[in-house]
This record gives structure tokens, C-alpha cells and sequence, in this order.
């Protein structure tokens, strides 16, 4: 642009500032949904389901909550009700009378003002105020005087517009004439052709007035016709009437004439409509007139009237108004069908990751019968590509040092000088993990060993550390491991979290929970450290532990030790199957446990208690959680209180019964006789007053514990393998004896508890006889304390009966079994209790006669002989009363069975008598007997034919 | 001694499946299950249905009357055990305490106790003399389904389809486990409670000893067919007796082991014969098949 065409133009007012395009603030435009319709008071003005209703509530029109109420009518001889007068205002909303409402208030020309200018002189109301205090016409009606016109019809009148005019320029008649065609036109088209069309008047006038211009007509506004009658819209019901009466309207619909009674009857407007329970017509806004319907049967009638053909033939057309038809149809569209598909198509989805991609190799998807096999891990995750296999290594984290700044800030803060302890235990730790081997690390410990004693007085407590420190070695290794089984990672955000947690895992298999706060970081504080421990003993609920104990049977762990030798039980299973196979059912597929029944079960069944003395059967179950070679490390040295337990661990493993383990087993078992002293008072006084003797006397004492203890706990140690150990033995055993007695010594100072498990001190307890133990076995029932006894001789009574008879004593034969096995021996027991060392002797008798017994067992096994034994002697009277109480009974057996529990029910015996034992007998062989033997005879042949058959097949 | 068997009724249960026929206590009266959640009460000796039992959420699968035929307890597929009032027909006690559904289940001699045995594995005891809704104890040896549970006064023998039974020795407190080869759908004892009928899958009907375990004789012959088939023996403990899948009543003879008869139905059926209770005193026999119950007797007293 030149400078002189700036010049030529004059700007006003300041320039907007040049648009910065680049910063333009792009304002979103506003969404339809974001746009709401507002109300003078800030309400919402449209809402519901669609937002667009219009919502007649509280919000809008009426103003209360409960909505519109209607007016109460209430009238009494007291009180009569005044008329009330309704108005529109009433039901009308202050937004209706605003200004743009629908009766809008204002000030406004009444009819009371009358503009005296036109009216001259009529002053009827004026003269009507005369009461006034001032008399006269008020002077402001003088002043104002009212407007009745509006400004625009003012301004129009100025204008030179005449009411009855219509507003525009002026036109020519021709041009007139066209608009109030048009208008017309429009007009019909509104009100439908119900209005006559009046013809245009001044159409006969000439073209003279052609320069004469003439102010345009008065629109005329659009007049509804109020509806008086209660038919739907636009329909007019049937009008009839004579056809001479009324107006006759040509250009309405034709009406139907009809002649009846002489008289010509025309009927006008639709008869039926669209009803709300009939099918809709083809189209409902259809005009129908009377002249369509049938009024007659037969063959149709051309033409009724002439309107009527003239009406049909146009609707023949079928053509929408406005609309004309075309005179040439348009080419109808070709429609070409799908192809079709060969006979053997197989329609085959290849799956795509994308459609850039090559399809995914595609699964085969085996079928069989028409299912569709299962797919496996494998194929699924080959379809979705997902690398379940390609699981990150677990990095190990054997150290459990927390990190760096929280390390030093725990060292400046040095909060207690326990913390600093650990810190150094962890060093140490740290370093003890760097030695490789099992050797090293051993060295390593004692090294530190040294110089924690050297450094700290506390020896007790020093102790007690490497004790923390061994554990560290051990648990890291075994850490280790378990990281490589994957465990559970509830916490694997959190390394360092999940780190402990790990360990915390491993401390709780050792049942050293406590131990978490040693490993968790200096930095946490107490309330962390008591928050994360809850928070690990849940999640260990949660992952570790199977959630119900029915899950808990049904599983069994790989790892767990207990079931390390698999393969034995395998080997077990498959000899029973053999045995199976080869019908030899008895003692092969027979395996007998102990079972408690509960006190309530043994109640309701009439039943007393069994084995209420003794050692719990859940002892089996018990696994050891150490092996041997791990207590070994820890008998030497370090904790008496924990060796002692260890041990135990042990000697509760029923799985420890090999020979090579035997020199360690008596290790394991001096040690548990220390342990003994120092939980039972008397008999470690006994041992205090025993100690300046010979080592002789010691070492029998020993063996005699040993014997007992294997007794018990069913291990059949030969006596000679024991005097081949017995020398050794006696070594370790001295040295033993004095280390824990100094740790004994040691430990009564600190003297925590020491007890471990509560059933081995009552065995122990049963073993050695403490008399309150006896008293309370005694209360109760002989059979009981006949087992006690039994116990106290070195027998569980089941071992007993195993020796001469698998089967379970049977009720009788038990008591008098027992009874004969006491009178051997009651001697025995007398001196028992008299002294320890007589006792020794006796146990050793003892075994002695069971091994004859056994011997004896073994070379005669048939039950026979021990029966006939059993028979022998006539019954106490005492069992006797009970045999005859019950023998009633058991005639009439479905009758009481109350009182069968007591004996094994004979339902054959018919016994009114029976009170002699010889009876008894005889009725006993009559049935069982003698079926027994015929069977065995029987599978006797059996196996003869068996055998026959085996020579036969070689 | 030829005993002969005559078909006495056979009573159409109009209940679906009959899983189970359970003659009462003094045998006056009989139980039945049906796969229609419903148990009925029946006399069986003029085929008359007494009272229906109306409350498993499935189907039932055993009941057992109490020694005063004052409560019936069943249990069913929807894992319950229920104990019901004879004369009101209503329950009087829900016991939910088995993971699975419940196989079997048997009063005790006093009836003041039941036994279940579920598919859950275990053997649950529910003391019906308190109000506790827990078992009092469980059995949970089982390494797989308890299939049938006896109670006898003294000991309660569960068989398992793991191929075992098992005797739990109250008196003694000790557990015999005996193997037997396969998986045992029934173990019940004799009636002099010395040896213990055992059904096992493969088709044998074994007699064991209970004491020593061993094998006293083998009943074969049936046809097995996986079912869970149940069997006995007669009152008088001369004769075995089994279900079987050909649906018939096979009944052996218990010293020589031969079948003396194959009792079956006025006309012949496609259903296996599953559930069999023996009356107590006299030797009558109920059976299901099907949907129906079917009773023999002998009309001479053996004996």
C-alpha cells in the first residue's frame, strides 16, 4: 500500500492491537450438552429425563415442594365459606406476569383513562369522586391525560397510516391483486379448504387505474377456531341432517345423500376414525368422506354420485398435494445377488495382531466328537503374545542391609546403642556371607566370636547374639533357596520390603517371629516396625498357610522334610497293591494309628475316654524341622536352651531309625535326660547327688534311660548294639553331663521358661513316676492306669497287644490281657518305685521277657494259643455283674442299644444264663469261630488251588 | 435250604431318582430319597407314602431314622445335613458344615449323634443332642470321597473312594485302615458286628474280617458298572447281598460264595439297582430302582 492511500482514508477511534496469531487463546466451543437455559433466578429452566422436558415442579411454576395443591373448600353454619373468584394470577407463576411473560404487568392505558380529547365532555367518573376531600376533577387527571395509543401506531398515524390499512408501500391494483392472491393461497393452506374462497370482487375493474396506487390490505392475523366439541383434531363427526336445511357448501368435502323416510337425507363428515386399539391405517391423515364406504352387498356400484367419482378417480392418483406425477417412471435399480459359495468352503478366521502384521501362526485347534479341545497355557499365551515364561530372575538380596543415607542416618542420630549392636551384628553378617563355603563361614562366626568377648563383658548376652548370627548363616542360605522356589511377592514394588518379608517367612517356619525387628531398618520407626509386622503375619495368612483346613489335608508340601523318603512310601504302596493283587488282605493292607476320638464323641457314645494318661497320638504327626547333622553344630558349643530343643525336634521324628544314626541318637537322648534335670526338680536333684560317682554308675544310668526312652518311642535298639556304643557313649556323655551342668547353672540365673512341650514332661513325668501324675491316673479308670503302668514298665500298651494280637482288646479280653501282663510284672513295679537303680534292673528284665514273648509270639503266631490261654481263668465278679447286665439286652437287641457300648454286641447269643465264663466261650467259638475257620479253610483251598494253578502255569 | 424270595410290592415313589431306601429302626416303616429334593416317609408294607420331607436345596442322597423314629436325618447334593421332626415334617436343625456335597450319612446307636461322610473327604461328627451348629469332630483321614459311613456302637466305619476303609475304634481310640484294591462304594457290617461286607468298584463284594483284616470271601458276579452300589447282609448273616447295575438284587450265599438268587422286579427295567436296606428282623429286603421301590421278603422263616 502507497502512503497517499493512507492518506485518503480517515480512521476514528483507537486500531485494535494486531492479532498475535500465535497466542490466540483457542477457546473450546461451548457443547450443546454444556449449554443449559436459564431462569431470571439462576434455575435450571429445562430439565428431566432428556433435558429438553419441561419440568412442572417445584423448580418452575408452582414454588413448593410438594407441588401444586388444590384449593380446600370448607363451609359450616358458623363459618360459611366466602365465594371465592379464581383468576388466572392464581395459577400463574411470577415469571408469566414479568414483563416477557404471559400476562405481562406494567403500567398501561386502562379503560378508565379516557383521552378527553376525543371524548369531550364525558366525565362520569369524575363526577363520581366528588367525595374526594378536594372536590372537582383531580388535578392530576388534568395533567396526565392518557395515552390509549401505542408509540408505533403514533408514529404510523404521522406516518399517514389509516387503521384498517395495512403497512408498506403502495401498490399498484395489479400488484395488490397478486399479494392477496398469495395470501390466500396461504390462508388455505392453513385453515384447509374449509373457508370459501370469496372471489376477489374488483376484478372487473380496467386498467384506468393504472398510475393509481393504493395502500396495501390489512394483513389479516390468523384466526384459530376455538374447538367446542370433543373429537380428536381434525376430525368432524357425522352431521345429518336434510339436505335443504342449512348452508349448502359446494366446495366441502361431497356428502352422502341418502333417501330415507322420503326425505333426502345428506350425511357429512367421517364416520369412523383410527381407534386407540385398532391396527393404524395406511395413513391416518387421510381424508375420508362417507362417499367411500359401502353402504350395500353386492357388486359395486360405478358411480354414486357424481362427486364421488369425480373424488375417487382424483385419489386414484395417489399423488401428494403439491405434487405432480411424473410422466415417464425412472429405470428401476438392477440388483445383482451375492455370489454364491462353493460347497467345501471352509470359512477360516486367521487371527491378526494388527493388519501390519503377518496373521499370528495359527494354533491348531484340535477337535474331537465336534468339541474343540481345551487349549493349553501355551496356546493361549502364543495368541496373545503374552511372555508368561519370560519371568524376570529374582535377584537375591541375601543382604539385608538397609540403605545407604538411612544407615547414616541412624548412626548420627544413634538412637539407642541396642541399634548400634545390630549394626554391627549386620556387618559382621555381611562379612560372614562373603566366606563361600559352610567352613569359611564357621571360621568366620568364630572369629567374631572372639572378638565380641574380647570387646564386651556380657558373655550370656554375646552368646546370644552369635546364636542370631548362626541363624543369619543358616536362614540366608535357606533364603536363598526358597527364592529360587519363588515364593510369594505380595510386596514386590518394595524390594527392600519384599526382601524382609522373605525373611520373615523363613523366621516364621523357625518359629522365631520376633525376630523381624533385628532385620528391619534402622529408619522405620516403632510404630512401622509393629504396623509391617501385622502386615506380614496377615499376608502370610493369606499366601502361605492354605485358607481352610480342608485344603490344608488335601495338600501336602514338596518341601516339607517329614515326607523326604518318598520313594520308601512308594515302594510301601506298591507292596500293598501286590498284596492286593494277590488277595492277601490282613496284616499287608493293614495299617493301624492312634485316634482320638473327642471327650464329647466317647460321651455320647457311652464310651469312657481311651488312653486319657498318655501321650497325645498327634506326637506321630509332629516332623522334625532340623535334621540331626544341623543339631550336631550346636551341641558342642553355644546354647544349652537351644540344643535341648533341637533335640527334641529330633527325637520326635519317627523317621530317625537307621543304624548309622545311633551314635547321634544317644547323643540326642543324654542330652534330653539333661534336659529332663533341669525341668523336673526332683529328679535333677537326684542327678546333683549322683554327680561325684563313677562315671560307671553314670553311664548305666544312661543306658537305663536309653532303653526306657526307646521303650516309649517304639525304637528296638539291640542291647548289643548299645554295649558297643555304651563306651563312647560314656565319653561324650561326662562331657556332656559337666557343659550342662555350667549351663545349668548359667541359665537357673536368667531362669526363663523352660518347658518346652508340655506332652514330653508328661511323658517324662509318667516315666519317672512323680506320684501326683499317679494319683490323678489312678481316679480313673483301671484300664487306665493298668496302661499308665504299662508306660511306667517301658510298654505302650498297644505295643503290647501288638506283640501278641493286631486286634484291639475286646472289651473283656483287654482287662483281663492287662491283668496278666500286671501280675507278671507287678513286682517289677513295686521296686520301680522304690529306687532308680532297682529300676534299671528291672527294665532290663523286662525287655528281656518281652523279647522271650516276642520269641515266643514269633514261633507260634496263630491267636489260638494265646486265646486259649486268655480263657482260661474265671472272670472278676465285677465284670461278671457287668457281662449279665448286658447279656439281657443283647437278646433283644434292637430294643436298647443304649447298653451295647459296654460289649461287643452278639446279637446271636441267646444268653438268659450266661454268667459263667465257659458258657461264654462255648457261644463265642458257635458262630464267629466257626465261620472263621470255614473260611480259612476255605482260602486255604484257595491258595492250594493257587498254587496248583502256579505249578500248572510253570 | 432254598429259600424263595417273593416280590412283596413294588411302590412307584413318584419322586424322580430314588437315591436311597432306608428301612426305619424297628423296620415298621421306610425312607426314601429322592433326586426331587424331597424325602418320603413310607410304609412299605402297604405301599402307603406317610409324609414328605421337603427342604434340600438338592438332591437327597441318604437318611437315616433315629432309634425313636422321632427324627429323620438326611443329607444331600447342597452340602447340607438336615434333622428333621418326624411328625411335623419340619426341620429342626441345618448342619452346613461340609465343603461338599454330602454322600451319606448314619444316626448312632442312641441317636444322639450323626455321622456324615461328604465328597469333601471328611467325616463330620455333629452332636444333635446341643444346639451347636459345628461338628464336634472330623474325620479327615480320607484322601477322597467318603462314600458310605456304618455306625455301630462302638466304632464308625467309613469307606472311601480312595480304596479304603476305615474303622475308627472309639474304645481304643485307634484308626484300621484297611486297603482294598480299588474304590469302595459301600462298607457296612455284619450283623454280629465281627466281619464288614465291603462293595468295591470293580465288581467284588468282599467279606472281610474287621479284626484282623484279612479276606473271608469274595461275592462276584454283578455288574458294577461305576455305580456306587450299596449291599449287605440278610438278618440271619447267611447271605450277602448287592445291588447291582443289571438291575436285579443279587443275594449270595455267605459260607459257599455261590449267587442263590437274582431278585428282580415284575418287569424288567433299565435302571440299576443302587440303594438296598435289609429289615432288621426279618429278612425283607427293600431295593431301589429307578424310580421306584421295590420289596421282597421270604415267606419262610430260615433258622
Amino acid at each position: 500500500m502507497s502512503d497517499s492511500e493512507d492518506e485518503n482514508y480517515v480512521t476514528f477511534g483507537v486500531p485494535l492491537e494486531p492479532i498475535d496469531e500465535d497466542n490466540v487463546p483457542r477457546k473450546k466451543p461451548m457443547t450443546i450438552e454444556d449449554q443449559y437455559a436459564y431462569d431470571a433466578q439462576g434455575r435450571r429452566r429445562f430439565h428431566g429425563a432428556f433435558t429438553g422436558g419441561f419440568s412442572a415442579g417445584y423448580f418452575n411454576t408452582v414454588g413448593t415442594r410438594d407441588g401444586w395443591r388444590p384449593q380446600q373448600f370448607k363451609s359450616s353454619r358458623s363459618s360459611k365459606a366466602e365465594s371465592i373468584t379464581q383468576r388466572p394470577e392464581d395459577f400463574m407463576d411470577e415469571e408469566d406476569t414479568s414483563e416477557f411473560g404471559i400476562a405481562p404487568t406494567g403500567i398501561r392505558a386502562s379503560e378508565n383513562y379516557v383521552n378527553s380529547g376525543q371524548r369531550g365532555t364525558k366525565r362520569e367518573r369524575i363526577i363520581r369522586d366528588n367525595n374526594n376531600p378536594i372536590p372537582g376533577t383531580p388535578v392530576l387527571k388534568e395533567l396526565l391525560k392518557p395515552v390509549k395509543e401505542t408509540v408505533g401506531i403514533i408514529l404510523l398515524k404521522k406516518m399517514g397510516w389509516r387503521p384498517g390499512q395495512g403497512v408498506g408501500s403502495r401498490l399498484t391494483k395489479k400488484q395488490k391483486a397478486k399479494v392477496k392472491k398469495k395470501n390466500e393461497r396461504m390462508k388455505d393452506m392453513q385453515q384447509g379448504s374449509r373457508e370459501p374462497n370469496f372471489e376477489n370482487s374488483s376484478e372487473d375493474s380496467e386498467d384506468d387505474y393504472e398510475n393509481v396506487t393504493f395502500a396495501p390490505d390489512d394483513y389479516e392475523p390468523f384466526r384459530c377456531n376455538p374447538k367446542d366439541n370433543y373429537f380428536g383434531i381434525g376430525y368432524c363427526g357425522l352431521d345429518r341432517r336434510t339436505i335443504l336445511s342449512g348452508h349448502v357448501n359446494l366446495f366441502e368435502t361431497p356428502a352422502f345423500s341418502i333417501r330415507d323416510k322420503n326425505k333426502k337425507l345428506s350425511i357429512h363428515g367421517q364416520a369412523f376414525g383410527v381407534g386407540a386399539f385398532e391396527a393404524d391405517d395406511e395413513d391416518i391423515y387421510e381424508k375420508e368422506d362417507m362417499s367411500r364406504y359401502d353402504f350395500s352387498l353386492g357388486p359395486e356400484r360405478k358411480t354414486k354420485t357424481r362427486w364421488s367419482e369425480d373424488s375417487s378417480s382424483r385419489n386414484l392418483n395417489n399423488c401428494l398435494e403439491g405434487f405432480v406425477l411424473a410422466k415417464n417412471k425412472l429405470k428401476l435399480k438392477k440388483v445383482f445377488p451375492p455370489p454364491e459359495l462353493p460347497k467345501n468352503f471352509v470359512p477360516v478366521h486367521t487371527i491378526r495382531k494388527s493388519r501390519f502384521y503377518p496373521p499370528i501362526e495359527n494354533v491348531p485347534r484340535r477337535t474331537e466328537n465336534g468339541k474343540r479341545k481345551d487349549l493349553t497355557a501355551a496356546d493361549r499365551a502364543k495368541i496373545l503374545e503374552d511372555t508368561y515364561n519370560t519371568k524376570k530372575p529374582f535377584e537375591t538380596h541375601p543382604n539385608l542391609v538397609p540403605s545407604v543415607a538411612s544407615n547414616i542416618i541412624s548412626k548420627t542420630l544413634n538412637l539407642h546403642g541396642k541399634q548400634q549392636t545390630e549394626e554391627r551384628q549386620k556387618e559382621e553378617n555381611q562379612r560372614a556371607k562373603a566366606a563361600v563355603s559352610w567352613m569359611e563361614k564357621l571360621t568366620a562366626q568364630s572369629f567374631v566370636k572372639g572378638g565380641t568377648v574380647g570387646s564386651s563383658k556380657d558373655s550370656d548376652g554375646n552368646l546370644k547374639k552369635l546364636e542370631e548370627f548362626k541363624d543369619f548363616s543358616t536362614t540366608s542360605d535357606k533364603q536363598s533357596k526358597l527364592c529360587h522356589d519363588n515364593i510369594v511377592k505380595p510386596y514386590f514394588s518394595d524390594s527392600g520390603k519384599q526382601r524382609r518379608f522373605e525373611q520373615y517367612l523363613v523366621f516364621v517356619k523357625e518359629g522365631e517371629k520376633n525376630k523381624l525387628e533385628s532385620i528391619q531398618p534402622l529408619s522405620m520407626t516403632e510404630w512401622d516396625r509393629e504396623h509391617e509386622r501385622i502386615e506380614f503375619e496377615q499376608a502370610i495368612k493369606l499366601f502361605e498357610q492354605p485358607t481352610n483346613e480342608y485344603v490344608a489335608n488335601k495338600f501336602t508340601s514338596a518341601s516339607d522334610p517329614s515326607r523326604s523318603d518318598v520313594s520308601a512310601q512308594s515302594s510301601q504302596e506298591d507292596e500293598i497293591k501286590q498284596a492286593v493283587k494277590m488277595k492277601m488282605f490282613g496284616k499287608l493292607t493293614r495299617e493301624h494309628v492312634e485316634w482320638k476320638p473327642a471327650s464329647i464323641v466317647c460321651k455320647r457314645f457311652n464310651i469312657p475316654e481311651p488312653k486319657v494318661g498318655c501321650a497325645q497320638p498327634e506326637m506321630q504327626k509332629k516332623s522334625a524341622k532340623f535334621s540331626i547333622f544341623n543339631s550336631l553344630d550346636f551341641n558342642n558349643s553355644v546354647k544349652f536352651l537351644r540344643a535341648s530343643k533341637e533335640i527334641n525336634d529330633v527325637s520326635t521324628s519317627s523317621s530317625v531309625s537307621e543304624n548309622t544314626d545311633k551314635n547321634m541318637l544317644d547323643n540326642t537322648e543324654t542330652h534330653i535326660i539333661d534336659n529332663t534335670d533341669s525341668n523336673v526338680k526332683e529328679m535333677s536333684d537326684d542327678i546333683f547327688s549322683h554327680n561325684h560317682e563313677t562315671i560307671e554308675l553314670v553311664s548305666e544310668k544312661m543306658r537305663n534311660f536309653e532303653v526306657s526312652y526307646e521303650k516309649v518311642f517304639g525304637k528296638e535298639v539291640s542291647e548289643t548294639s548299645l554295649k558297643t556304643d555304651s563306651n563312647r557313649t560314656t565319653n561324650t556323655e561326662t562331657m556332656n553331663q559337666q557343659e550342662s551342668q555350667k549351663n545349668i547353672n548359667s541359665t537357673m540365673k536368667t531362669s526363663t521358661s523352660k518347658s518346652k512341650s508340655e506332652e514330653k514332661k508328661d511323658l517324662f513325668k509318667s516315666i519317672f513316676l512323680s506320684s501326683s501324675e499317679e494319683s490323678d491316673s489312678e481316679s480313673n479308670e483301671s484300664l487306665d492306669s493298668e496302661a499308665v503302668k504299662s508306660v511306667l514298665i517301658g510298654k505302650v500298651p498297644s505295643e503290647v497287644n501288638v506283640n501278641r494280637n493286631t486286634s484291639p482288646p475286646r472289651g473283656i479280653f483287654a482287662k483281663v490281657d492287662l491283668d496278666s501282663l500286671v501280675n507278671n510284672t507287678k513286682s517289677n513295679v513295686q521296686l520301680d518305685e522304690t529306687t532308680s537303680k532297682e529300676k534299671d534292673v528291672n527294665t532290663v528284665n523286662s525287655e528281656l521277657e518281652t523279647e522271650s514273648q516276642q520269641d515266643n509270639s514269633n514261633s507260634n503266631p496263630s491267636e489260638t494259643q494265646l486265646l486259649s490261654n486268655m480263657y482260661g481263668p474265671v472272670l472278676p465278679s465285677r465284670l461278671l455283674k457287668t457281662e449279665s447286665k448286658t447279656a439281657e439286652p443283647s437278646s433283644s437287641q434292637m430294643l436298647k442299644p443304649v447298653f451295647k457300648s459296654v460289649v461287643v454286641p452278639k446279637p446271636k447269643v441267646d444268653s438268659e444264663t450266661c454268667g459263667v465264663w465257659v458258657e461264654r466261650e462255648k457261644v463265642k467259638k458257635s458262630k464267629k469261630e466257626k465261620k472263621k475257620h470255614k473260611h480259612k479253610e476255605h482260602k486255604s483251598s484257595k491258595h492250594k488251588r493257587k498254587s496248583k494253578k502256579e505249578k500248572r502255569a510253570s | 435250604m432254598e429259600i424263595d424270595y417273593k416280590l412283596v410290592r413294588e411302590i412307584e415313589c413318584k419322586q424322580a431318582a430314588v437315591r436311597a431306601v432306608r428301612f426305619s429302626v424297628d423296620g415298621a416303616y421306610c425312607l426314601t430319597c429322592g433326586a426331587d429334593r424331597k424325602l418320603k416317609l413310607w410304609n412299605p408294607y402297604r405301599g402307603v407314602c406317610l409324609k414328605v420331607y421337603g427342604g434340600h436345596g438338592d438332591e437327597v442322597m441318604d437318611a437315616s431314622a433315629s432309634c425313636d423314629s422321632s427324627q429323620i436325618v438326611s443329607c444331600g447334593l447342597d452340602k447340607s445335613v438336615i434333622l428333621w421332626d418326624v411328625a411335623t415334617g419340619t426341620p429342626v436343625r441345618r448342619l452346613r458344615g461340609h465343603a461338599g456335597p454330602v454322600n451319606t450319612v448314619r444316626f448312632n446307636e442312641e441317636s444322639s449323634m450323626v455321622v456324615s461322610g461328604s465328597r469333601d473327604n471328611l467325616v463330620m461328627l455333629w452332636d444333635v443332642k446341643s444346639k451347636a451348629l459345628e461338628p464336634v469332630q472330623c474325620l479327615n483321614d480320607a484322601k477322597d470321597s467318603v462314600s458310605s459311613v456304618r455306625v455301630s456302637d462302638h466304632e464308625i466305619l467309613t469307606a472311601s473312594f480312595d480304596g479304603k476303609i476305615r474303622r475308627y475304634d472309639i474304645r481304643v481310640g485307634e484308626l484300621y485302615t484297611d486297603y482294598m484294591g480299588d474304590v469302595v462304594t459301600c462298607a457296612s457290617f455284619t450283623r454280629d458286628g465281627q466281619c464288614v461286607v465291603v462293595s468295591c468298584a470293580d465288581g467284588v463284594v468282599r467279606l472281610m474280617d474287621k479284626d484282623s483284616g484279612e479276606l473271608l470271601g469274595e461275592f462276584t458276579g454283578h455288574m458294577a458298572n461305576d455305580l456306587c452300589l450299596e449291599s449287605s447282609v440278610d438278618t440271619q448273616d447267611t447271605r450277602i447281598i448287592s445291588g447291582s447295575a443289571d438291575g436285579k438284587l443279587w443275594i449270595w450265599d455267605l459260607v459257599s460264595q455261590k449267587v442263590v438268587a437274582k431278585l428282580s422286579g415284575f418287569k424288567p427295567t433299565k435302571h440299576p439297582t443302587v440303594s438296598v436296606s435289609v429289615h432288621p428282623q426279618t429278612n425283607c429286603f427293600l431295593a431301589t430302582n429307578g424310580p421306584n421301590v421295590l420289596m421282597w421278603s421270604t415267606a419262610s422263616g430260615q433258622e
